[in-house]
């Protein structure tokens, strides 16, 4: 059990990821609605005012497409014999550790004002602490990614670690991108 | 008691190659030199592997399902084993 938490792109089959990612994405987006948390962006997470339930769940699938698409289409790139049912499958499913900074949001609560903040008020304290385990958090789920796109793509080296960082920097661009667009 | 087929040298690690072979019913021996099989090449793991896809009808899919593993790692491994080959 140990093994598949740690390990999880090892034990994953395709359809069960599928499943987990979906229930994840819409936890993450009924939780996200309560504690005003908007995951705009495949590693980004803002506390905000006025997050409708409808965006919230629409930014976990904006996020989790954009992620699967581009680690997909950068690995094909580099002529991987990746499949998307399975990177899309563990990718949505490792987005749980975000549930993490959701959570405290959620139990915490802060008042934000931004534009105070943007004034050089001094953010409360809820919220910097909210913001160093956001961090924490999504160190580790670019480890997960990490681990997973290794496992997928079968690549090695330098060819892995480059279209790692092609495929993050390119999902964060196109996954802001459409979100500003559409919400 | 079978013992596991050494395939390289423990002095030098090169490979090995089979040079006597006999016969259990009449004990008659064969000497020479012998290369051997690429199959052997590989560990008793992978040889086990390699038994169990052919069995399974080359699918990796059901293979995955037999070692409780995920698609991509099964594939993974096969794909080492064909490089290794």
């Amino acid at each position: 059990m140990i093994k598949k938490i740690i390990y999880p792109q090892n034990y994953l089959t395709s359809n069960l990821g599928l499943i987990l990612g979906t229930i994840v994405a819409l936890v993450l987006g009924v939780f996200g609605y309560y504690a005003q948390t908007a995951l705009d962006g495949v590693l980004d997470l803002h506390q905000t005012k006025d997050l409708s339930i409808s965006n919230s769940m629409l930014l976990q699938f904006i996020n989790w497409l954009c992620i699967s698409l581009s680690f997909y289409a950068v690995a094909k790139g580099f002529g991987s014999k990746i499949r998307l049912i399975d990177i899309t499958g563990i990718l949505g499913t490792i987005k749980i550790w975000y549930l993490f900074p959701v959570l405290l949001g959620l139990i915490i609560h802060p008042t934000v004002d931004i534009a105070e903040i943007a004034k050089g008020a001094v953010p409360p304290g809820g919220l910097i602490l909210i913001g160093l385990v956001s961090a924490l958090f999504s160190i580790i789920y670019i480890v997960y990614a990490f681990m997973a796109f290794k496992v997928n793509s079968h690549l090695k080296d330098g060819k892995l670690v480059l279209a790692f960082i092609l495929g993050l920097v390119l999902a964060e661009i196109v996954s802001k991108f459409i979100i500003h667009s559409l919400i | 008691m079978s013992h596991r087929l050494p395939i390289t040298c423990p002095s030098c690690t090169s490979t090995l190659s089979v040079a006597e072979l006999s016969c259990d019913n009449c004990h008659t021996a064969i000497k020479g030199k012998y290369i051997l099989p690429e199959f052997l090449k590989l560990t008793t793991d992978e040889q086990d592997f390699i038994l169990n896809f052919v069995k399974e009808s080359g699918s990796l899919k059901n293979m995955a399902q037999r070692l409780g593993l995920s698609y991509p790692t099964v594939r993974n491994m096969l794909d080492d084993m064909i490089s290794k080959l």
